[in-house]
């Protein structure tokens, strides 16, 4: 559970949402043979109850897994951490961010560069191969229904989820992949997407990422940088609206059950501001502080503070509240 | 601002570099192999230190692999069950970037094992009824149930049969021998993993004694072997006094671990385990040869872990302090552990795949009468 508070707001109504989100998530999985799995994820949040991931999991063996179903696409690093149970913070980064974001109407930055959860309808064949015990190298290649929108400027999640159904909008498969070098505690992954998102399937978008991870001195350590280009129409001109996103985070323990994770992340929107007449670029760059207390096993508080700067919009200041209880 | 974007993604890319270059070598077999600094553990943490030496290193690759994706409180607050951390950690061990290579899946898993038996047992409300077979502080997971019927195994006449099936890879005759009592029949190289426990509850033909049993240092255990046997001459007759001896002094509750038999002494509380280690230093100490048995027993739903002795009365048979039965009943399944002290040094939970056997009691139709 998180409670928000922002403050520093003299457009309050556009900045953005104050108040408490609960998410719960629960997520049963069947272990039907050794080499097959079924799994589901149910979640409520913003969005209601939403049942965001149900696949089947076959292992053919270590180098070639199948998961069909509704699955969650493997792009970047933190599509494994978008329960926020598993991150260290109680926001997600703002590359991903989706409802949560200040200025986060169409007309200002609308979502991130890919926003996560990012499940949709569709198979990814994946697999490992190690050089010896130190290297893994895994790979994976997803096709998938694609992000969706009503028209063509741009991409909403509300339009991605339940309310819409999740069958394709255009006939047109989304694909992608990701490849991922693992040696020790260091990661280094690259990823990437493309699909057509509008209803005629004439407008496109191509994502893509570079991300590590790795562990040093008791320090973990994550950083993700990804991109995004997608077609927008604008006044029947066809455009291209960019998208730049980064973040940079440091978890770690500090004494006994008390923990502190430090991230600074970025957001750059360069293109057509849907809706209006500006064509400039805009940027955030915001700042963000969480500590975590656990006095057990099964659940901890954290507190954490946020500073957003944006380039066209007065700054502002955000404070989470949150329980976060693991079983 | 894109400048300045890529020069933090620079600058965070170059710290990764650096930390990946510093990243320990993932092989197997160093001592330094896992290193972990007190703040990997987290906030999550469990504490380890009163684990055997072998599980704390265990913890140590479970604590840095488990954490990379998710917080570590997540396995260790999770509610899956000894049988369930194998496809667990196999699916895991598969997703991307996870760095968990075979050889340390099977070393996350043997953890997981242990742990998950040590602190549920910690953790269980204690069904009383099933203290005698409680080392692992309920139903194994895995283990089915009777025959629908639910009848008594025990009141059946004649051997029992007990279809075993294992993992796919597990070779049952690694731990199941072919003894006076037991035998593991229908089992093939081809399906290792699959037999059938012919229980007949006999005990060994008599054969070379063993030598006596030396004397041992324990002043509290002579005392109390003393106390118990007191001028009984026969061998029989000195056991069955110390079972009765046990029935009366001790009390039974479960109690994690097992200690050595002068602390079980005076603390006068055990389970099987404690039972057995203390039955055995006294059947000793009388003079009688006695040992040390680990593995399975039946009671009322099904198969559960168990620790009881054999002493040599003319030949092995086995008795079960806990319970009080001399000889013990046909439905005890040895498991062969190495060495003479099956409580010592090895310990049956932690054996990847042994608490996932499947057992089946095979109840042949008898002819109705004047059937045809």
């Amino acid at each position: 559970m998180d409670f928000k508070g922002i403050h520093r707001a003299p457009d309050a109504n556009e900045l953005g949402k104050h108040g408490a989100i609960v998410e719960w998530s629960i997520k049963p999985n069947v272990e039907v043979s050794e080499k097959v799995s079924v799994t589901a994820r149910l979640c409520t949040s913003c969005h209601g109850l939403t049942i965001d991931q149900a696949y089947a999991e076959v292992r053919l063996r270590r180098e070639v897994n199948l998961e069909a179903g509704r699955i969650n696409v493997p792009f970047g690093d933190y599509y494994q951490r978008h329960d926020p149970a598993s991150d260290a913070l109680l926001s997600k980064p703002l590359p991903f961010e989706m409802g949560h974001m200040l200025r986060y109407q169409a007309t200002q930055f609308n979502l991130g560069v890919l926003p996560m959860p990012y499940v949709d309808s569709g198979a990814t064949m994946f697999g490992d191969v190690w050089i010896g015990e130190a290297l893994q190298i895994w790979y994976g290649v997803f096709g998938a229904n694609g992000f969706r929108s009503q028209n063509a400027q741009d991409f909403t999640f509300k339009d991605q989820v339940s309310t819409a159904g999740f069958e394709d909008n255009n006939n047109r498969l989304s694909w992608g992949g990701r490849l991922a070098l693992a040696r020790g505690e260091a990661t280094l992954g690259g990823s990437y997407l493309q699909g057509e998102y509008d209803p005629a399937a004439a407008y496109d978008y191509r994502v893509w990422g570079v991300d590590g991870s790795a562990r040093l001195m008791g320090f973990q350590l994550r950083a993700e940088y990804l991109a995004r280009d997608t077609e927008v129409s604008d006044a029947g001109a066809r455009r291209t609206l960019e998208k730049q996103g980064f973040y940079g985070q440091i978890e770690t323990p500090v004494w006994r059950k008390l923990s502190a994770a430090w991230r600074i992340d970025g957001l750059l929107r360069e293109g057509p501001s849907l809706g209006t007449d500006n064509d400039e670029s805009s940027a955030i760059l915001r700042w963000a502080l969480c500590v975590s207390v656990a006095p057990a096993l099964e659940y901890s508080f954290r507190a954490q503070y946020e500073h957003w700067r944006f380039t066209d919009f007065a700054d502002a200041d955000v404070v989470h509240v949150g329980l976060v209880v693991t079983y | 601002m894109s400048e300045w974007i890529g020069s933090c993604v620079v600058l965070l890319a170059a710290g990764l570099a650096l930390a990946a270059s510093n990243a320990p070598p993932a092989g197997p077999g160093s001592e330094d192999e896992f290193k972990v600094f007190d703040a990997d553990l987290g906030r999550a943490w469990i504490d380890v230190s009163a684990y055997p030496p072998e599980q704390q290193k265990s913890y140590a690759v479970f604590a840095q692999k488990c954490s990379k994706c998710h917080t570590l409180a997540r396995p260790i607050n999770s509610s899956l069950q000894a049988g369930d951390w194998s496809a667990y950690v196999n699916r895991m061990s598969r997703k991307s970037g996870s760095g968990i290579s075979p050889h340390d899946g099977e070393t996350v898993l043997a953890f997981l094992l242990f742990d998950s038996v040590r602190r549920t047992r910690a953790a269980v409300a204690v069904d009383p009824e099933l203290v005698p077979f409680l080392e692992v502080g309920r139903e194994l997971s895995g283990v089915k149930r009777f025959p629908a019927s639910k009848q008594d195994i025990r009141a059946e006449e004649g051997p029992l049969r007990v279809a075993v099936e294992g993992d796919p890879r597990m070779d049952l005759s690694r731990f199941f021998a072919s003894e006076a009592g037991q035998k593991l029949v229908k089992w093939t190289r081809r399906e290792p993993n699959r037999g059938e426990l012919v229980l007949s509850g006999e005990a060994a033909a008599a054969g070379k004694a063993p030598a006596p049993p030396a004397a041992t240092a324990e002043a509290a255990v002579r005392a109390a072997t003393a106390e118990a046997v007191g001028d009984a001459a026969d061998a029989r007759e000195r056991i069955e006094r110390i079972l009765d001896w046990l029935d009366e002094r001790m009390k039974r509750e479960f109690r994690p671990g097992v200690g050595d038999p002068a602390a079980i002494l005076a603390d006068r509380r055990g389970d099987a385990t404690e039972f057995t280690r203390l039955f055995v230093a006294m059947a000793r100490a009388s003079g009688v040869p006695a040992r040390a048995r680990v593995g399975f027993v039946a009671r009322r739903t099904g198969f559960f872990f168990h620790a009881w002795a054999e002493v040599w009365l003319d030949g092995w048979v086995p008795v079960d302090p806990y319970l009080g039965q001399l000889p013990a009943d046909r439905t005890h399944i040895v498991v062969m552990t190495p060495g003479d002290d099956a409580l010592a040094g090895w310990d049956a939970r932690a054996v990847p795949g042994l608490d996932r056997l499947q057992f089946r009691v095979v109840i042949e139709k008898k002819p109705e009468p004047g059937g045809g």
